[in-house]
C-alpha cells in the first residue's frame, strides 16, 4: 500500500479514536469491568437476573463519571470527565462486590490480551480515564492486524495492486470498522482472527500442500478464534468444508474429510474447558443465549411459521444499515433514504458478485472467500432465526458481521465490474472515493453531533 | 416546522431542567432536516462549534483537541493528494 493511503487510514482512525468519548461504545463499561476483574485475578460471572439494576456498583461509578450517553440519548458530561481526568479518579471495586458482569458470556482471550495494556497503565496511573485509553490500544492492535490481513487477502485475490489497495482502504475507513477499532470490544479481535482464517486457507490453496505444520497452525488460529468469541465456531465449519472440497479436488476425499474432522475435534477439545465452565455455572453450553434472554425483550408480534424464514433473511438488512453509518447502540443515524439506498445497492452488487464468483470456475480462491462469507452469514441467520422464533426485539448488528465486511466489499466490487469489466480499477476507485465521502459524512453529521453539539 | 438539534443537556440536567434541544443546525435525522441544515445560515461552519469542540476534546484528555485538528487537517491534505494522484494516473493512461 502507498504511504499516502496508510497515512490517510491512520488519520481517519485517529480522528475516531479521539472523537469518541470514553465508555460510549457497545457494552464498553462491562468489557472494561471484565478486564479489571481479570487484572485482580478474578474470573467474573454472569448475573442470573435481568435488567440494568443489577449492574455492579463499580460500573455505576463509570456511569456516574462519564454518563454513558448511549443509555439515555444525551450528550456526555464533559465537566465530569474533565474532573475525572484532572483528579485522576480511580476505578476500583469494594471487597464486598460480587464479580458480576453480563459480558462474562464472552470467552476470555480478548480480555486477557487487553491486560497487556490495562495492567501497566493501571499500576502507574490508577486513573480511570488514562487506564481506559491505554486499554483501548488492544483494539488498535487488532484494527491494524485486520487491515494488514485484508491487504494480504487482497494481494492473493486481485492482481492489480492499486485496485487491491483501494478496496482495502474502503474496508479500513468504514465507520463501523473504525468504531469497533477504537472500542474496547471483542468484535474487532473477532474480525482479525476471521480474516486470518480466510487468509491462511487461501495461502494453503496457493501452495497446494498440507503439511503437519499447516494443520497445527490452523488448529492454533481456530482455537484463538473460539476463545475470542463463541460466534467464531463457524470457522470450524468453514475449515471442515475447506478440507472436504480440497480432498475432492485432489481425489483423496476420505483422507481429507477425516483430516477436517480431526481439526474440528482437536479445536473442540481445546475449547471444552470453556464449554464445561459455562455448563457448570449456567447449565448451558451457550452462555450468550442465556444473556440474550435478559436483554432481548420478547415483544415482537406473533407471526406464522411460514413468515419466519423470510423475516429471518430480511433481518440481515440491519447489518448493511449499520455499514452505511449507523454506529449502533443508541447512536443517531443518517436519514432513512441514505440507509435504504446504501443497503439496497450494496446487497444487489454483493449478490451479483457472488453469482459471478460461483459461476466462474477459474476463481477458486474467490469461491473460498464466498464460502467464508456465506458461513459467517449462515451463523447469523441462525441467530436471527432464534430471535424471530422467540419474538426477541434484538437485531443482527453490523459489528457481528464485521468479519465478512471485507469479503462483502470484494464481492460488491466484482458485482460492479459486471457492468463494464474493463473498468475494474475505476470501480475500485469509485468505491474508495465514496468511502472517503461516507467517512466525512458520518463524522460530521452523525458522530460529532452525537457527542459534541 | 422542522425541529433541529440534539438534546444538549446531560440526563440529570434534563431531569431537573427539562428537555432542551441545541439550536445549532447539525442534525440529519430526516432528509428534510438535512436539507434544511444545508440551506440554513446556521449550518455547521460556525466558529462557535469549532471552539466548543476544542474545549470538549481537551476535557476528554489533554492534547486530544490538537490531535483531532491535526488529524482532520492531515486527512483532508491526504485526500487531496490521493485525488490528484488518481487524476494524474488517469491523464497518463489517456
Amino acid at each position: 500500500m502507498t504511504m499516502r493511503t496508510i497515512l490517510l487510514i491512520a488519520c481517519f482512525y485517529l480522528i475516531f479514536f479521539v472523537a469518541i468519548p470514553p465508555f460510549q461504545s457497545n457494552d464498553e463499561p462491562d468489557h472494561f469491568q471484565y478486564i479489571y476483574y481479570l487484572a485482580q485475578g478474578i474470573y467474573p460471572k454472569i448475573p442470573d437476573v435481568g435488567g440494568l439494576v443489577v449492574f455492579d456498583p463499580s460500573v455505576q461509578t463509570v456511569y456516574d463519571i462519564i454518563e454513558v450517553v448511549s443509555n439515555d440519548y444525551h450528550v456526555p458530561n464533559f465537566k465530569k470527565i474533565q474532573k475525572a481526568v484532572s483528579q485522576n479518579i480511580p476505578f476500583s471495586v469494594s471487597d464486598k462486590t460480587k464479580p458480576l458482569t453480563y459480558q462474562a458470556h464472552h470467552p476470555p482471550l480478548y480480555f486477557t490480551a487487553a491486560l497487556l495494556f490495562f495492567l501497566p497503565s493501571y499500576k502507574f496511573t490508577q486513573g480511570l480515564i488514562p487506564t481506559y485509553y491505554a486499554t483501548r490500544l488492544i483494539s488498535s492492535f487488532f484494527f491494524i492486524l485486520s487491515v494488514y490481513i485484508a491487504w494480504l487477502i487482497a494481494k492473493i485475490l486481485i492482481k492489480n495492486r492499486k485496485t487491491a489497495q483501494y478496496l482495502v482502504a474502503v474496508f479500513a475507513i468504514n465507520p463501523v470498522m473504525l468504531k469497533m477499532g477504537v472500542s474496547i470490544n471483542p468484535d474487532i479481535a473477532s474480525t482479525a482472527i476471521g480474516l486470518a482464517t480466510l487468509w491462511f486457507v487461501l495461502s494453503v490453496l496457493q501452495k497446494k500442500i498440507i503439511t503437519k505444520k499447516v494443520v497445527l497452525i490452523l488448529i492454533g488460529i481456530l482455537s484463538c478464534a473460539v476463545y475470542i468469541k463463541f460466534q467464531n465456531i463457524v470457522y470450524l465449519f468453514f475449515s471442515f468444508i475447506f478440507f472436504c472440497t480440497l480432498g475432492v479436488r485432489i481425489h483423496k476425499p476420505k483422507r481429507f474429510a477425516l483430516l477436517g474432522i480431526f481439526v474440528v475435534l482437536i479445536v473442540l477439545i481445546i475449547y471444552s474447558p470453556w464449554l464445561l465452565h459455562s455448563f457448570y455455572h449456567y447449565r448451558t453450553f451457550l452462555p450468550s443465549s442465556f444473556v440474550y434472554t435478559f436483554f432481548c425483550t420478547a415483544n415482537l408480534p406473533h407471526v406464522s411459521w411460514f413468515r419466519i424464514p423470510f423475516d429471518t433473511l430480511l433481518e440481515l438488512r440491519h447489518s448493511f444499515y449499520h455499514f452505511a453509518g449507523f454506529l449502533g447502540w443508541g447512536e443517531p443515524y443518517p436519514f432513512s433514504q441514505f440507509f435504504f439506498t446504501y443497503a439496497l445497492f450494496f446487497m444487489v452488487f454483493i449478490f451479483l458478485g457472488a453469482i459471478y464468483v460461483y459461476k466462474t470456475a477459474k476463481n477458486l480462491e474467490w469461491r473460498y472467500m464466498l464460502l467464508y462469507a456465506i458461513c459467517v452469514c449462515l451463523f447469523f441467520l441462525a441467530v436471527s432465526f432464534t430471535y424471530k422464533v422467540n419474538r426477541y426485539s434484538c437485531d443482527v448488528q453490523g459489528r457481528y458481521l464485521l468479519a465478512a465486511l471485507f469479503p462483502f466489499i470484494l464481492l460488491a466490487w466484482k458485482g460492479l465490474c459486471l457492468i463494464r469489466p474493463e473498468k475494474k480499477e475505476s470501480y475500485a476507485k469509485a468505491l474508495y472515493v465514496f468511502g472517503v465521502w461516507q467517512y466525512f459524512f458520518i463524522l460530521c453529521y452523525v458522530l460529532i453531533p452525537r457527542y459534541y453539539v | 416546522m422542522i425541529t433541529i438539534g440534539y438534546p444538549v443537556n446531560t440526563h440529570k440536567e434534563t431531569l431537573s431542567q427539562g428537555f432542551v434541544l441545541t439550536k445549532r443546525c447539525f442534525k440529519v435525522g430526516e432528509l428534510g432536516e438535512y436539507l434544511s441544515c444545508l440551506r440554513s445560515q446556521d449550518r455547521i461552519a460556525g466558529s462557535r462549534l469549532i471552539w466548543d469542540l476544542n474545549i470538549k476534546l481537551y476535557s476528554l484528555f489533554p492534547l486530544f483537541n490538537i490531535m483531532f485538528f491535526i488529524a482532520f487537517g492531515m486527512s483532508i491534505v491526504f485526500c487531496l493528494l490521493i485525488l490528484i494522484e488518481m487524476q494524474s494516473n488517469k491523464s497518463k493512461e489517456k
